[in-house]
């Protein structure tokens, strides 16, 4: 029987994880190349920055999550060459493949925005790392009054839902300490309503106001003024804050990449949009935050997407859909944005039936990268449930 | 390095810890009741991979994710329905029906009582 072929993925977030190690159960040799040594649950940086939890809940050793089989690498990827099927790190090794699969997630440019760098060295922010989002509960957290600020420097940002998270659970902490109105929190949001969609916007906008939450719409931060403490917006006005945090713009992960067509102008992998085949290539794949798919940047996209890659290579007829299932959690309710390629975000009401779902997925989010091969049952069954089309008809 | 510090830790607590091997003794009690019951049979029938596989199919579906979403509302609905079916109620005949319908609620739950019934004869 031949040797079933060799798979490199880089990255190890959800959507190398699922790909890496879906194929390794399936008998696949795989090599996974990874930089850190922890994988960090992205959402969970929200509760460590705004709920003041300890870190090294949302953290786990990679080590811990890829099967024993698949091969580890410990390393930074500096260059992709599609044409002689090449990667090299940033050390100087090279590995060549028979498959692609890059997940190497999006890169954060905080330079495209003046002012952002040092917005960030000063209060942190929640979206890159543990480190940072700690920074911004210790500013947050020492706020007895003022107003604190959350903004985006781009609409296409990741997880759209984030800084609306971020302002229900701020808005939670401080009603808690009974702070809330002494402590304004100002969502500022880069979109014509208070989501990006106004099906979501409708639903979403009266739980904002019932936070106490103030709402700033078209208001995309174009610079920043750290010592004046203000934000200024490409749409021209400006806000002023005593804590802020920007969402920072987005960019492809890598510098290097041959042939330079197959990146975007930001960096973005362009791939097929139902294959998650990089362009002209049938021996590579991009999945999640890096690649160019019209839908949004979020964890699930990337757990779908490893799935589809996984068995694309295993021969099957897989299709990305673009589906799409954000949860957006208040005080003890959520939402999921639900949607795909062909359905703008059904309008779904907030239920506490919801938050419980959240809770249950965060709880199966280690072993569902572990183990995808066996959980995969369970998450079909609930995205077949919960399609789009189906919704749309009977709301949820 | 931090392996070997979670093993030993490990460790501490199996040999050391009163809470561990009270809570240790416990589960190894239980284990035994549920094998000797043969509950753990039929629970090492749902780890089966086709099993569970079935029971998911069968159990999350869209209907299913709908009255999830509602559960919480039950309890106080079938309450107010209780407490009506509680209070004593005098026979209205067909003038008192139509006096009743004067009343917006009952003209409202009329209306959902023919959506209901609509759904029942789509059966």
């Amino acid at each position: 029987m031949a040797q079933k072929k060799q798979v490199l993925v880089l990255g190890a977030g959800a959507g190398g994880l699922i790909a890496g190690n879906y194929l390794a159960a399936n008998g696949y040799r795989v090599t996974i190349v990874e930089k850190n040594d922890y994988h960090l649950f992205q959402p969970g940086m929200l509760w460590i920055a705004f709920r003041g939890h300890d870190p090294e809940r949302y953290m786990r050793r990679v080590t811990e999550l890829v099967k024993p089989g698949v091969e580890l690498v410990k390393g930074v990827v500096t260059e992709i060459n599609l044409a002689e099927r090449l990667v090299k790190l940033s050390d100087g090794r090279e590995f060549s493949y028979e498959y692609l699969v890059v997940a190497l997630g999006a890169a954060y440019d905080y330079d495209a925005v003046s002012g952002n760098r040092e917005l960030l060295e000063k209060y942190g922010d929640f979206f890159s790392g543990a480190e940072h989002a700690r920074r911004l509960w210790q500013a947050f957290s020492s706020m007895k009054e003022g107003t604190l600020v959350i903004a985006a420097a781009d609409p296409g940002y990741k997880c759209p839902p984030a800084p609306h998270k971020a302002a229900f659970l701020a808005a939670e902490t401080l009603r808690e300490r009974g702070l809330l109105g002494k402590v304004k929190v100002v969502l500022a949001v880069p979109f014509v309503h208070e989501y990006s969609s106004e099906n979501i916007a409708r639903i979403v906008a009266p739980k904002l106001r019932e936070a106490g939450i103030e709402v700033k719409t078209m208001f995309t931060v174009e610079s920043i003024d750290v010592e004046k403490k203000k934000l200024y917006s490409l749409e021209g006005e400006e806000l002023g804050f005593d804590v802020a945090t920007v969402i920072p713009v987005h960019r492809g992960p890598l510098d290097k990449v041959e042939p330079e067509t197959a990146v975007d102008e930001d960096g973005f992998f362009k791939v097929d949009k139902h294959t998650l085949r990089i362009e002209g290539y049938d021996d590579a794949y991009a999945v999640g935050d890096c690649n160019n798919t019209p839908t949004s940047k979020t964890g699930v996209t990337a757990h779908l997407g490893g799935e589809v890659v996984a068995e694309r290579i295993m021969g099957y007829n897989a299709v990305f859909t673009g589906r799409t299932n954000c949860p957006l959690i208040t005080d003890g309710e959520a939402l999921f944005v639900i949607s795909d390629y062909e359905h703008p975000p059904v309008p779904v009401r907030f239920s506490k039936f919801k938050r419980l779902l959240e809770d249950m997925f965060i709880a199966m989010y280690w072993p569902s990268l572990r183990d995808p091969e066996k959980w995969s049952p369970l998450f079909r069954a609930y995205f077949e449930a919960t399609q789009p089309k189906i919704l749309a008809k009977l709301g949820w | 390095m931090a392996e070997q510090v979670e093993r030993k830790e490990i460790e501490r607590l199996v040999l050391e810890d009163r809470e561990t091997e009270e809570a240790l003794l416990k589960t190894m009690n239980l284990l035994r009741q549920l094998n000797r019951s043969g509950v753990l049979d039929l629970l090492l029938v749902l780890t089966d991979e086709e099993v569970f596989r079935r029971i998911i199919n069968l159990v999350v579906s869209t209907g299913l994710m709908k009255i999830g979403d509602r559960i919480d509302e039950l309890p106080t609905k079938l309450a107010q329905l209780l407490d009506a079916l509680e209070e004593p109620a005098e026979p209205i005949y067909i003038y008192g029906l139509l006096k009743s319908l004067q009343d917006p609620e009952v003209a409202r739950g009329l209306a959902r009582l023919v959506k209901v019934l609509k759904i029942i004869g789509s059966w």
